[in-house]
């Protein structure tokens, strides 16, 4: 079933056509990637999707039409823009309590146990804290609402690989279930393959790919060639991965007629790079 | 409720050193005047000055005068923290401090914001401000009422009804200020003065140049500001206020007969054009946040 439907949704700026007649769908329950290149229209989608903009066409969250700056889709959605967009003048402490008082799916008692291993320090400020611990806050706030759907931009934006590791495996580990749906975009898709259950591929305004990561990884193969044998992918759409002086790693669609001396499943990396190359003949 | 609430606090939290300003002040001067006393000594009833030849009553007429820059001093502070400090940033503050987007990303209503940002920039400067004159009068009768013959009650009644009458001009100057940090993303009051100056200064030089008779924006504002309902009668009215005054038997009660048609004045056409006014800048606040674009 679809939580999210997008239908026709075009968005310019002046001259430049962030999306094209976007139609595509998240459905609910799942963990979904939304990749593509910087600029690709993956920021302007999710502004989209929870009215942070104007758009032509409809976005629908559960069968509810989304508005323009419409405060009350945030009752049951949460958005992780940025770890810097929090506010800085606050102490820890009064922060949590703020936040608390304002937010009605607040679930303090899975704040408390989220929070009892967090290490931050309540009566420091924000401002203060070092980017690790912000992100931290943010995620247990965000963790302790009882809201179905999480969206993510680059949330792990300038962090460290220890940081956005973590980052991954709390919300995880704490926040997903069959009934919450999380989106999440980056363009560093390595980073996310392991938790995501469908991959949404976006360039240049437009939707390239929208499956689960199981069909995906049926659909394309990863084989290593000869160097010399180059020549024997001139008619198969493919994308070179990797280049070396004797042989090269390729990614073909699994049903193409070339066999490599090895072959194996491409990452969602391969699968990205490959789309993106062959937009035309996938899309 | 709870999230208003939770916003009020966060708005006196973050805005703690402004709202404690007229308590400071207030404080300093305290403490100034006691070093003063204790340093060279001040004695009241040797106090005393000549005002055409004849000695005046010094702790009485000093009395009115405490009271008196103490209403303009009020005024002035309340003017300073809620006019010029607080509602010009009132809903522009998030944007200054990199973290509008968090907020927006909340389920709050926009008219929350636009009503805690009323209570914790207008209300609350008032209430502090009023306590702060109300403590004031009573601490200068203390020492200079001895031989007044007005009593504290009076004089309490007097600070109180200027407060009051301030109250409809106060909601629609702050309302307009938190209507133009509404549309302003920052340096608000400098705009507005820059603009206000500005089209007067470009009026000025029109009329000169044309012969034309149009006077400038502040000439409008402030004929307005006496007169919201355009009624013809000032909102005021100082010949009622004079014969009140004069048609009592004693200055205790002329004190009272000014408070009552000072603090009643706004129960009038021009003070509902006032709140209405208010109202309006108010309703408009609140859309103006609502579809304002994120940076």
């Amino acid at each position: 079933m679809a939580l999210v439907k997008i239908s026709n949704v075009t968005k310019k700026y002046k001259d430049l056509l962030a999306l094209d007649n976007v139609n595509t769908e998240v459905r609910q329950g799942r963990i979904v990637g939304l990749v593509g290149k910087n600029g690709a229209g993956k920021s302007t989608l999710m502004k989209c999707i929870i009215g942070f903009t104007k758009f032509q066409g409809r976005i629908f969250i559960n069968g509810e039409q989304i508005k323009y700056m419409e405060h009350k889709v945030f009752e049951d959605t949460a958005f992780i823009p940025d770890i810097n967009s929090l506010d800085g003048r606050f102490k820890v402490k009064a922060f949590i309590d703020f936040f608390k008082g304002v937010h009605p799916k607040f679930n303090e008692e899975r704040f408390n146990s989220l929070f009892a291993s967090s290490g931050l320090p309540l009566g420091k400020k924000i401002s203060k804290l070092s980017k690790g611990m912000k992100t931290k806050l943010y995620l247990i706030l965000i963790l302790a609402l009882d809201v179905s759907f999480l969206i993510l931009d680059e949330p792990t934006l300038g962090l460290d690989i220890v940081y956005r590791n973590e980052f991954y495996n709390t919300i995880l580990s704490s926040f997903y279930n069959e009934n919450r749906t999380i989106l999440i975009s980056t363009h560093q898709v390595e980073e996310i393959e392991h938790i995501l259950h469908d991959l949404i591929i976006i360039d240049q305004g437009k939707i390239i790919t929208n499956d689960t990561i199981d069909n995906l990884l049926t659909y394309y193969k990863l084989i290593t060639i000869d160097a010399k044998d180059r020549d024997k992918l001139n008619n198969i759409p493919h994308k070179i991965v990797t280049e070396g002086l004797s042989a090269i790693e390729v990614v073909v669609p699994r049903k193409a007629n070339i066999t490599g001396f090895k072959e194996a499943i491409p990452n969602l990396a391969h699968i990205f790079l490959y789309t993106l190359e062959n937009a035309h003949e996938t899309a | 409720m709870k999230q208003l609430k939770s916003l009020i606090k966060r708005d006196i939290s973050l805005n703690r050193w402004s709202l404690l300003l007229p308590v400071i002040v207030v404080a300093v001067s305290y403490l100034f005047i006691l070093f003063i006393d204790l340093k060279w000594g001040i004695d009241l009833d040797n106090i005393g000055y000549s005002m055409e030849g004849a000695v005046q009553n010094f702790p009485f007429m000093g009395l009115i005068g405490v009271v008196i820059g103490n209403i303009w001093i009020s005024g002035a502070m309340l003017s300073l923290v809620a006019l010029v400090i607080l509602t010009p940033n009132a809903l522009n503050d998030n944007i200054k401090h990199h973290c509008e987007i968090f907020y927006k990303c909340l389920p709050i209503a926009p008219w929350k914001i636009v009503l805690s940002k009323v209570v914790s920039c207008i209300l609350i400067p008032l209430a502090i401000v009023l306590i702060l004159a109300f403590f004031n009068t009573w601490i200068a009768y203390l020492f200079l009422g001895k031989t007044s013959v007005i009593s504290l009650g009076t004089l309490l009644r007097f600070v109180g009804s200027a407060m009051f009458f301030a109250i409809p001009y106060l909601l629609l100057f702050g309302s307009f200020f938190i209507f133009l940090s509404g549309v302003l993303k920052k340096k608000v009051l400098v705009k507005f003065i820059g603009f206000l100056f500005g089209t007067n200064i470009l009026i000025k030089i029109f009329t000169s140049l044309s012969g034309l008779k149009i006077e400038t924006l502040s000439y409008y504002e402030n004929k307005w500001l006496l007169n919201p309902s355009l009624t013809g009668p000032k909102i005021i009215d100082v010949d009622l206020l004079v014969n009140g005054f004069m048609d009592k038997m004693s200055l205790d009660s002329g004190v009272n007969e000014i408070s009552k048609l000072v603090a009643t004045s706004i129960f009038s056409w021009d003070g509902f054009c006032l709140i209405f006014a208010a109202i309006i800048l108010l309703t408009s606040s609140v859309y103006a946040y609502k579809v304002r674009k994120l940076d």
